[in-house]
């Protein structure tokens, strides 16, 4: 630990701390711990052993510097232990240049169950792992304080850390305790240790930072009153600090269940001491958080839980959420999971977890889930322009209904850049045009190319195909090429500045740094007699169509050769100009309960043939309707490795897409539909051959 | 000119287990490190500061984290494995490299070789892999044994996972010996080697070398493809007191 942050440590003790115990009447030891072998070296004073409260001697910082073996920490921290006790406060500073594994300092803690933890990171090292543990500790409802600092500002943040947010809190937090009244007689003003009784000023007499009013330590971002007792009468909780916002039933619900999920394997150690309403009160805080024990409604919450719940002094939990604010913002789930196996032991649909900033996850979430978004020098805003992070939109036509949507990629997030992707749909009476493209990443200007290119087509193709038969599909494919070709040579020419556009003029611009790929799709807005509509595709480049029908998916441009994904020469819009475009053409029918998805290959490639874990979990989120969260939920979902722009526009029949969940284990509804299921079925195998144009629906269309 | 420092990615028919379809891309990435005698001293710090830099710039980058795996091997008399490839997030402890011993060049491509076997066929189980890319760096003679036969068996063809090689030379490193180390799978027929300028100190040498591969894995990772310029006989690093010229050699294989 370097020389200042020890006198720091010493001085806040001896002359801040201990000072104010002594004059307050509390008795209070300081111990240090060292943790750790090469990995890990931390000094922990452990403070205040509420059933022999006592002052003592703070060892030599010298004697700090010792080595026990990795585990140790663990054992001195265990609540069957001597001590410390569950109700101490510990301080880890981390100062060694090589601590990288966060996750063994929080599963320590953890499995300690203390719940007054502080960390403060000399080296102000944010290892990914570190920060995103930490984090976890906070968001879970241990009351560190978790806070990171450059190595130059040790002295000072040390200083301030200790006395505002350590030493308040300690005090505080061992004077509520029952077991802060012990018979000595260095006990002064016993009644007004009482948890019912603070002292009547609300304040501690005395030095500098600590002298804050009592009632709100502890909570300081929260002055609501709980439901049934006092604020003022209201002993100070520990409850998480450095939370914000509300915390909804779900929300709690849901740390409780991650929480109980965490502990499985280690059922809490039963607390061995009488509680009394102060400790409850307590406890259950502690306990709401760190064991899981408190659960909401019928969920299976042990009787003498319930017992615990309905006591008098205890806080009505459900009635009144606490207006804890909530560490990650937007990042806590907000709506309930799909489908909780664990509340009935009923295994039903894949439950996905939630990333530390909200993302359900697909299989392991990403690095970037390492730490909150708002983390130094983690997400960061483009240079200019918009960072179109996200774009949604939905609605309908005729029995049509579309969902469509764009979001920025990690990678794109992390270096300060634009999403490239863009789509855009348009419609006129008899067509939906459906236009997505996908900026090349090499290309510096192709956040402009993909907005404009897929605006500029589906709007121009929705007027230009009004009166196109849409049978004709030779006229609609000449209307294609046209709106291709016209936005390849308008794209090139813009005015600096103007909306999307570089703020430069088009002459400083290479016409390669505007390159995107294109896929649109045509679709006949109503069905034929058969209840199909004719979709004409063209593509530019590697953005694919899709169709899926009962979690089958079928590739419907072209096709995705071993190794293709990898290529990273794509062809792109735009062309020279005056140069013919050329396009890849796919025509089908669509069945009236598939659902056309198009895709750019930020989904694309983990989708791949759709017998994948990403096609699997697309699949069932695409089986039922979606709207606003929800959908914004598939297209932000997070996987490892997973860093590029993603834009999905998915396009069905309302009346035929969506299986009645009734039915679902029965015969399909119509024996139309079951023949038109079997045909997909069977197209499948030759999904990735050019079979799919000659299938009958196709020479149908062509005829 | 520019490298495809990423590689290609393995195919399916390189054997054992096939890649995983719709699995993300990873970059395995191996820094083969010599910790010889001649390295104590500003070399092995500059080695071992750099290792620290490397920890540093993964983990304050997730895209670059979640995308490539490097594992570190250290040689001397004998190679050890300090890391096998691996997330570099998922490490607890930064290794280090300790100054001792010869320079055992046979015993690192052979460790190389095992570790490779296993390493990518598990990665295989769950990512699709490009090929693997070695930083070869050594600051004196190799000991007077065959160690081109561990060269070739490591990049014998019929090795499914035989890596593309970078080398590095400094000090006492003979430039004969740090090029034929060198090896690249590309159509260009290209590979690449690098010498450190005589006269210069080793230390700083080697903290540029390190420097230039972490930038070549943080572009590789954000680009998936070219990561770095190279032009033949061009000097990395810079002229300052504290800094070292490593010249850049493109040679055609043969």
């Amino acid at each position: 630990m370097p020389r200042d942050a020890r006198d720091v440590l010493v001085s806040w003790w001896t002359r801040s701390v201990r000072a104010k115990a002594a004059e307050l009447g509390i008795d209070l030891t300081l111990e240090s711990i060292e943790v750790g072998s090469g990995g890990i070296r931390s000094v922990a004073p452990v403070v205040g052993s509420p059933e022999t409260l006592r002052i003592g001697e703070i060892p030599e910082p010298e004697k700090w510097e010792g080595s026990l073996a990795r585990g140790s920490m663990l054992e001195r921290l265990q609540p069957t232990g001597a001590r410390p006790h569950v109700d101490s406060t510990f301080l880890v500073i981390i100062h060694h240049r090589r601590l990288l594994d966060g996750d063994v300092l929080v599963r320590d803690i953890k499995n300690s169950r203390l719940t007054n933890v502080f960390v403060f990171d000399c080296n102000g090292f944010d290892s990914a792992s570190c920060w995103a543990s930490l984090e976890s500790l906070r968001r879970h409802g241990l009351d560190g304080v978790v806070r990171t600092f450059g190595s130059a500002e040790i002295s000072r943040t040390l200083e301030y850390f200790l006395n505002q947010q350590v030493g308040s809190k300690l005090l505080d937090f061992a004077r509520v305790l029952p077991g802060s009244q012990p018979a000595a007689t260095n006990v002064r003003g016993e009644k007004e240790w009482r948890p019912t009784q603070p002292p009547e000023s609300g304040r501690v007499a005395g030095i500098g930072p600590l002298d804050r009013p009592l009632r709100d330590v502890g909570r300081s971002h929260s002055t609501q009153p709980v439901a049934g007792v006092d604020p003022g009468a209201r002993p100070p909780t520990p409850r998480p600090s450095a939370i914000v916002g509300p915390v909804s039933p779900q929300m709690e619900a849901e740390s409780v269940r991650q929480t109980a999920s965490r502990l499985s394997t280690e059922p809490p150690a039963p607390l061995n001491r009488p509680a009394t309403s102060a400790r409850r009160r307590l406890l259950h805080t502690l306990g709401e958080f760190l064991h899981g024990r408190i659960l909401r409604g019928d969920h299976g919450a042990p009787d003498d839980q319930r017992d615990d719940r309905t006591t008098p002094d205890a806080p009505e939990a459900p009635a009144d959420p606490p207006a804890v604010p909530d560490p990650s913002g937007g990042g806590q789930p907000s709506d309930p999971l799909p489908t909780d196996a664990t509340d009935n032991g009923v295994t039903g649909a894949p439950v996905s977890e939630r990333a530390v900033n909200g993302q359900l996850v697909v299989e392991e979430h990403s690095s970037v889930n390492k730490k909150v978004w708002w983390s130094p020098s983690w997400i960061k805003v483009p240079m200019s322009g918009p960072s179109r992070d996200a774009e949604i939109e939905y609605g309908g036509v005729g029995a049509l209904r579309m969902m469509a949507g764009s979001v920025r990629g990690t990678r794109h997030q992390f270096y300060g850049e634009p999403n490239q992707d863009a789509f855009s749909i348009s419609r006129n009476d008899c067509f939906v045009v459906v236009a997505v493209c996908d900026g090349v990443g090499s290309a510096e200007h192709s956040a402009y190319g993909s907005k404009y290119l897929s605006n500029s087509v589906s709007r121009s193709l929705a007027s230009s195909l009004v009166g196109t038969e849409p049978t004709d599909v030779e006229a609609v494919k000449s209307w294609m090429t046209a709106a291709v070709q016209q936005a390849s040579d308008r794209v090139q020419t813009w005015e600096p500045g103007a909306l999307y556009a570089p703020d430069l003029p088009t002459s400083e611009v290479e016409r390669a740094d505007l390159s995107a790929t294109l896929v649109v799709a045509v679709v006949a807005i109503e069905p034929d007699g058969d209840g199909r509509r004719n979709v004409v595709v063209a593509n530019v480049g590697d953005s694919p169509c899709y169709t899926l029908i009962k979690g089958i998916w079928t590739i419907r441009t072209a096709p995705t050769k071993d190794g293709e994904l990898l290529e990273h020469a794509t062809t792109a819009l735009p062309v020279e100009v005056g140069a013919p475009v050329s396009l890849d053409w796919r025509e089908f029918s669509l069945q009236p309960s598939e659902q056309l998805v198009v895709m750019t290959d930020g989904i694309g490639t983990s989708l791949a043939s759709g017998r994948t874990p990403v096609g699997a979990w697309l699949a069932e989120r695409l089986s039922r309707p979606q709207l606003a969260q929800d959908w914004l939920d598939t297209l932000t979902f997070d996987r490892q490795g997973e860093d590029d722009d993603r834009t999905l526009v998915v396009l069905y029949d309302v009346d035929h897409a969506f299986i009645p969940a009734e039915s679902s284990d029965g015969p399909p509804l119509q024996p139309v539909e079951h023949q038109h299921v079997s045909e997909a079925t069977d197209r499948t195998d030759s999904e990735f051959g050019e079979t799919v144009p000659e299938s009958p629906a196709a020479k149908e269309l062509g005829s | 000119m520019s490298i495809d420092i990423a590689g290609d990615v393995l195919p399916d028919s390189t054997g054992g287990q096939p890649r995983a379809e719709g699995g993300i891309q990873v970059l395995p990435f191996y820094i083969v490190c010599d910790e010889s005698s001649s390295m104590a001293g500003a070399s092995i710090d500059a080695v071992n500061d750099g290792i620290i830099e490397l920890f540093d710039e993964i983990h304050s980058n997730p895209t670059v984290d979640a995308k490539v795996r490097i594992g570190i091997i250290a040689f001397n008399d004998a190679a050890r494995l300090l890391f096998p490839l691996t997330q570099l997030s998922d490490v607890t402890k930064i290794p280090e490299c300790v100054a001792s011993g010869s320079t055992s060049y046979a015993s690192a491509f052979r460790l190389l070789r095992t570790q490779l076997e296993t390493d990518v066929a598990q990665l295989r189980q769950r990512y699709q892999v490009h090929r693997p890319c070695v930083f070869f760096m050594s600051d004196g003679e190799p000991n007077p044994e065959n160690w081109q036969s561990a060269l070739d068996n490591l990049v014998d063809p019929s090795f499914p996972f035989s890596p593309n090689i970078v080398s590095f030379g400094v000090a006492g490193a003979q430039q004969a010996v740090i090029a034929q180390v060198a090896r690249w799978n590309s159509k260009s027929g290209k590979k690449f080697f690098f010498m450190a300028d005589e006269g210069g100190s080793p230390g700083a040498a080697i903290k540029e070398i390190i420097r230039f591969i972490i930038q070549t894995i943080v572009a590789s990772a954000r680009s998936n493809q070219a990561a770095f310029q190279i032009e033949d006989g061009k000097t990395i690093g810079g002229t300052g007191p504290d800094e070292g010229q490593v010249t850049t050699f493109v040679i055609d294989s043969l």
